[in-house]
């Protein structure tokens, strides 16, 4: 046999091989899952931060002992999409009706109407099943537990808030953890530096701390920076300072008195000239801001998530800004002791910052989180939700906190002593608006960023700058967006209010109309006011 | 084999075997021209991307013509396809090498070398090309640092271009500094060889016969002259068909842009080329109307600018 021959004969083997691995590989998967009696129930995620996934499988584990017990063969399967392929993969999977029983759903926040994770009212309404008339019955998995007969919704801290869809008057998932922001740093190079000094609780006091960090490195010649950054970590620690600073100037502005500040509200008052760019809180937020940015590594805006990990686990850093999620991810890839505080806020007396802030930020808005949902009609949803009684039952959050390192979103489950530094501050008050508040704003602050740290003496550079570029057009852009937005929603509604109206007139029927006043009042209280405002100005809308 | 001419009436006669293309008419009309068609009719209305639209006639034509993030994002890539085009310049050069090779195995090789790369997906080149302008770690600064490119760049910046983009003190910002984006997206996949368009001129290359080369060197021609007066000129139609391809490329693409820089172009948007504003209005501003608008916008530009490259590009053979 020749050469050549030889070459081909390997190649084609190796291709053969490969196609049989692969169609073995299929052909198992296709049989396992035609095995008689055994009901798979498939759940899918984008978090693949360390720790999780593992905890989702001993808690599956568990679950299919749980049914076996009962006579019931079912098989428990975990999805780990990867975040940034997580919406085309929802898309398909939704439109192609072979999606697994239960998603993650995240929250719709941003300004287009669609969350990160590629979710919205339409897709919800479409494809996910309202669990309104369970939230109200006791899980049975709370039996012989602190929370047994209590309705569903009420053994989660927030209520199941963050469940409810106030556009479509249901009840769409079951959360099962909490997240918060906190300032993760090197317990052993920190105690290297300052001994046996605690870490910093108060904004003098970091940028102290930060101050001496710089020293060190320098006079020993080391590439040490006080906190390591990149465009997902730095605004985690810079949003939560900056946002300190609009905590009076957000509840003059609050016409409404929710005492929540509201993003339409702080862009019409922009526009009415109540407050610009250069108004003192809005100046002060800025150089607090840049204040901070002196002490991430340089050209931190540039880098991911993955970069600030590298740097702060390569021991280059001393500090970084997390949320609750990374905890155990830091704690699995970070060679040292990891020391975690709460992100040092500026105090009340501070003589440059206090004046503009009532007190320490409070975070008991933030609510829950890592939510999963029904898929309608899939293949037996029953025992789905089953499983997600089971997840969200005093055990079983118990069972995912300890094995996670997250948060329970249950109440009266024990937190571990790790953890107890990431529970919401309940006390306190709230942060209120930064600069981006929309598509067009949020763009518009993103892109003149930059001008803070080349000019980190003074804002004023970016001040010019950003007013110049038309931040007044994009909040009327923003405004334009969110109120034919909230139109649609009404619009979409009134087939739903037909079908209550038709069916029987009951609470929902009463619900519906009045949440539907309540947003077309909202809708046409903004255009009238743009419309009087763009009329006066001669602004174009 | 060559095409049959056919009578009107005969083709009318024969008419069963026009039954054998409709599968892939069929499949081409649902999966390229339904969704192109759709985007025509979509770019007159206006579309949040759910069930609802609303039929507004020109206006999103017209707002994209008053655009001024457009505008900028028109220059921004007519700078890249400028550069792309200069940049096929080391494929040209090393398909020429390749091509004068005189052994065969050796010449086997060295295209074997070159489709290994082809294998790596563009994203992974991307993200590895992400992390070579890593400011602190990025293999870039650390090369500039280790043959004092970075001194050099610092005293043009101070004595000539006055940017203040690279400072003594810091390491530079390639990807967090306006004035150094496009040059950053210029020098992204250096030294420029396109394992493609080497083979394209490879193929082109390989059809001028060696009577050519052997009339050449009876006439004493050196290989500079070679080049430029019988390689060049003879794989014009493949230049030509590469220009097409960098032209269309560079202004359909905005994945480099989009996970180098953000989907807002990176600071001061300097990044932002019309595909990922496209992008930017559909997915995140949820304007999905407009972003047809923009599409069908670019669609008749690369139309137009392939019909003058076909018509008045000609090659003399």
């Amino acid at each position: 046999m020749n050469r050549d021959k030889i070459l081909n004969t390997i190649g084609f083997s190796l291709l053969g091989l490969c196609f049989l691995f692969a169609l073995w590989n299929v052909a198992f998967r296709t049989v396992r899952e035609l095995e008689p009696g055994v009901v798979t129930i498939r759940f899918a995620h984008w978090q693949l931060e360390g720790g999780l996934r593992s905890t989702f499988d001993i808690l599956s584990r568990e679950y299919e002992k749980i049914c076996a017990a009962r006579g019931l063969k079912v098989r428990v399967e975990q999805q780990a999409i990867p975040e940034r392929v997580f919406p085309n993969w929802l898309v398909t999977q939704l439109v192609g009706g072979k999606a697994p029983q239960i998603i993650a759903i995240d929250n719709i926040t941003s300004g287009s109407g669609m969350s990160p994770k590629g979710m919205t009212t339409d897709r919800i309404a479409r494809y996910f099943e309202a669990i309104s008339a369970r939230v109200h019955e006791p899980n049975p998995y709370n039996i012989g537990t602190p929370l047994e007969g209590v309705p569903w919704c009420d053994t989660f801290v927030d209520g199941m808030s963050r469940s409810y869809d106030s556009n479509l008057l249901d009840y769409y998932s079951v959360p099962l953890s909490m997240y918060t922001f906190r300032l993760f740093y090197n317990k052993p190079l920190y105690r290297e530096i300052f001994g046996d000094a605690p870490p910093p609780t108060e904004y003098r006091e970091f940028l102290k701390a930060c101050a001496t960090i710089t020293a060190y490195g320098r006079a020993r010649g080391l590439n040490l920076v006080p906190i390591a950054g990149s465009k997902y970590n730095a605004p985690m620690l810079t949003d939560y300072f900056a946002g300190t600073q609009t905590q009076k100037l957000g509840r003059r502005l609050n016409r409404f008195n929710t005492l929540v500040s509201n993003d339409s509200e702080v862009m019409l008052a922009y526009l009415r000239g109540e407050w610009n760019v250069r108004s003192p809180e809005i100046t002060a937020s800025l150089r607090l801001l840049q204040s901070i940015n002196r002490n991430f590594q340089p050209g931190f805006q540039q880098v991911d998530r993955d970069s600030a990990t590298f740097y702060f686990v390569q021991e280059r850093c001393v500090f970084v800004s997390a949320g609750s999620w990374d905890n155990t991810s830091l704690r699995i890839q970070a060679p040292f002791d990891l020391g975690v505080c709460h992100i040092p806020v500026p105090a009340v007396s501070d003589p440059d910052y206090g004046r503009f802030m009532y007190g320490p930020p409070t975070e008991a808005a933030n609510g829950t989180a890592l939510a999963f949902g029904l898929v309608r009609g899939a293949a037996r949803s029953d025992l789905a939700l089953d499983f997600l009684h089971y997840l969200s039952s005093y055990h079983g959050n118990a069972l995912f906190s300890k094995h996670s390192g997250w948060l329970p979103s249950v109440i009266k489950v024990p937190v571990d002593e790790t953890l107890e530094v990431f529970e919401p501050v309940i006390d306190g008050y709230p942060n209120a608006f930064g600069l981006g508040m929309g598509t067009e704003t949020s763009r518009l602050r993103d892109n003149d960023y930059y001008l803070l740290q080349a000019f980190p003496d003074s804002p004023q550079k970016f001040q010019d700058v950003f007013e110049r570029n038309g931040y007044g057009k994009a909040c009327i852009g923003d405004l334009t967006s969110w109120q034919t937005r909230v139109l649609r929603i009404v619009t979409r509604q009134d087939t739903l209010l037909a079908a209550y109206y038709e069916r029987s007139r009951d609470r929902k029927f009463y619900e519906l109309i009045e949440q539907q006043i309540q947003q077309e009042q909202s809708a046409y209280m903004v255009d009238s006011e743009l419309s009087t405002l763009t009329k006066e100005n001669q602004w174009q809308r | 084999m060559a095409a049959v001419s056919m009578s009107g009436r005969r083709a009318l006669y024969n008419w069963r075997i026009y039954l054998y293309v409709l599968p892939s008419l069929g499949l081409i009309l649902t999966f390229c021209y339904f969704p192109a068609i759709s985007a025509v009719v979509r770019s007159f209305f206006e579309w949040q991307g759910g069930d609802y639209m609303q039929f507004i006639g020109w206006e999103n034509y017209t707002n994209a013509f008053n655009d001024p993030v457009l505008r900028s994002s028109f220059v921004t890539i007519s700078v890249l396809i400028v550069a792309g085009i200069i940049k096929m310049v080391p494929s040209i050069l090393l398909a020429v090498l390749i091509h004068r090779i005189a052994s065969d195995r050796w010449q086997y090789w060295y295209r074997v070398l070159l489709i290994i790369p082809m294998v790596v997906p563009d994203l992974v080149n991307i993200f590895i090309w992400k992390f070579f302008f890593d400011p602190n770690l990025g293999l870039i600064n650390a090369s500039f640092d280790l043959f004092g490119i970075k001194s050099a760049l610092v005293w043009l910046d101070q004595h000539v271009l006055h940017w203040s983009a690279f400072r003594p003190d810091s390491p530079i910002s390639w990807l967090n500094e306006p004035r150094l984006i496009i040059p950053s997206l210029i020098f992204w996949g250096f030294p420029w060889i396109g394992a493609m368009s080497v083979y394209i001129f490879l193929a082109g290359l390989q059809s001028i016969g060696a009577e050519v080369y052997e009339a050449a060197e009876l006439d004493g021609a050196s290989s500079w002259q070679k080049f430029t007066k019988i390689e060049f000129p003879l794989i014009m139609t493949q230049v030509r068909l590469n220009v097409i391809l960098v032209v269309i490329g560079t202004l359909q693409g905005y994945g480099l842009q989009y996970l180098l820089l953000g989907p807002a172009g990176g600071p001061a948007g300097r990044g932002m080329v019309p595909g990922l504003w496209m992008f930017n209005r559909a997915f995140i501003a949820g304007q999905f109307g407009y972003a047809c608008a923009i599409g069908m916008m670019l669609f008749l530009i690369i139309a137009v600018l392939t019909y003058f490259n076909n018509k008045y590009i000609r090659v003399e053979k």
